[in-house]
């Protein structure tokens, strides 16, 4: 099992370990690892557009969490755009359906970077099991949209967009 | 996209909207309250907790509602597009409030 769809599936065991009364610690790890697992899942996806597979280790250390958060805000607010346009034009196309699916991985991903940041860091309010297993359904989602458009232009385009700060 | 700071955000505009998706969502949302604040970025966000039923919190009824809820009060608020502030979403059943009471869920 590949480290992103690991992190999933513990993210999944954390939030029913305690089947009565859940932990705080565990609901917390739980969110945090779920964001884990969607931030490796697109490092690790960027990375093997590297052909040089001895240097995508050292590549996967150059992304950075706000930046990729900002990029994915950015994504989805354009694909919001670009999806109300499309509704408006009548049956749903392939395109449409490609636009639907990263807009689901980008909108989790800048939701789930603030929760962790919360979960991780902010000792104010208590998790609920409700909430948590939401966040992790959410992002079992987002795994299973990427799947569906990984190979697809858009979608390696936009890997591209989460590393490229500035153009010269 | 500009930020509007939480001072000039017409609150009464989201009390109402959000009054509105509550009663579009009865039995299964109790209740919606929000709050406006810095997000981790340091920008002005919108953090809503939605407050459900247990009927509709239950495992196989959860993921689909939520979205619904969420879609809806994204649509009608349109914190982005409105206020320029992103929108974060809590959700909890009842028993699980019932057993915190936390004040800002009230």
């Amino acid at each position: 099992m590949r480290l992103p769809e690991g992190l999933l599936e513990q993210a999944q065991h954390l939030v029913k370990r305690e089947p009565k009364r859940p932990k705080q610690a565990s609901l917390r790890r739980a969110v945090s690892t779920a964001y884990y697992g969607l931030f490796h899942l697109l490092i690790s996806e960027a990375i093997l557009n590297w052909r040089r597979a001895g240097d995508r280790v050292h590549l996967a250390r150059m992304f950075e969490h706000s930046h990729m958060r900002s990029i994915c805000a950015k994504k989805r607010d354009e694909l919001n755009k670009e999806l109300k346009m499309s509704e408006k034009g009548g049956t749903p196309n392939q395109e449409e359906s490609v636009n639907r699916n990263l807009h689901r991985v980008v909108a989790t991903f800048v939701q789930m970077h603030e929760e962790r940041e919360l979960a991780d860091y902010d000792y104010s309010g208590n998790w609920t099991r409700t909430d948590v297993l939401l966040k992790v359904e959410g992002l079992a989602a987002a795994f299973k949209a990427w799947k569906a458009i990984r190979d697809e232009e858009v979608a390696q385009a936009f890997l591209f967009t989460l590393l490229n700060k500035k153009r010269r | 996209m500009p930020v509007a700071p939480s001072g000039i955000v017409n609150q009464r505009q989201i009390t109402t909207a959000i009054q509105e998706v509550a009663k579009a969502f009865t039995p299964d949302v109790v209740r919606i309250r929000y709050a406006l604040k810095s997000d981790s970025t340091g920008s002005e966000a919108i953090f809503f907790r939605v407050l459900l039923s247990d009927r509709a919190s239950r495992p196989d009824r959860l993921f689909e509602t939520a979205e619904r809820i969420t879609a809806k009060i994204l649509d009608i608020v349109q914190p982005r597009e409105t206020f320029g502030m992103e929108a974060y979403f809590n959700f909890r059943s009842e028993s699980e409030q019932a057993n915190f009471r936390d004040a800002e869920w009230e």
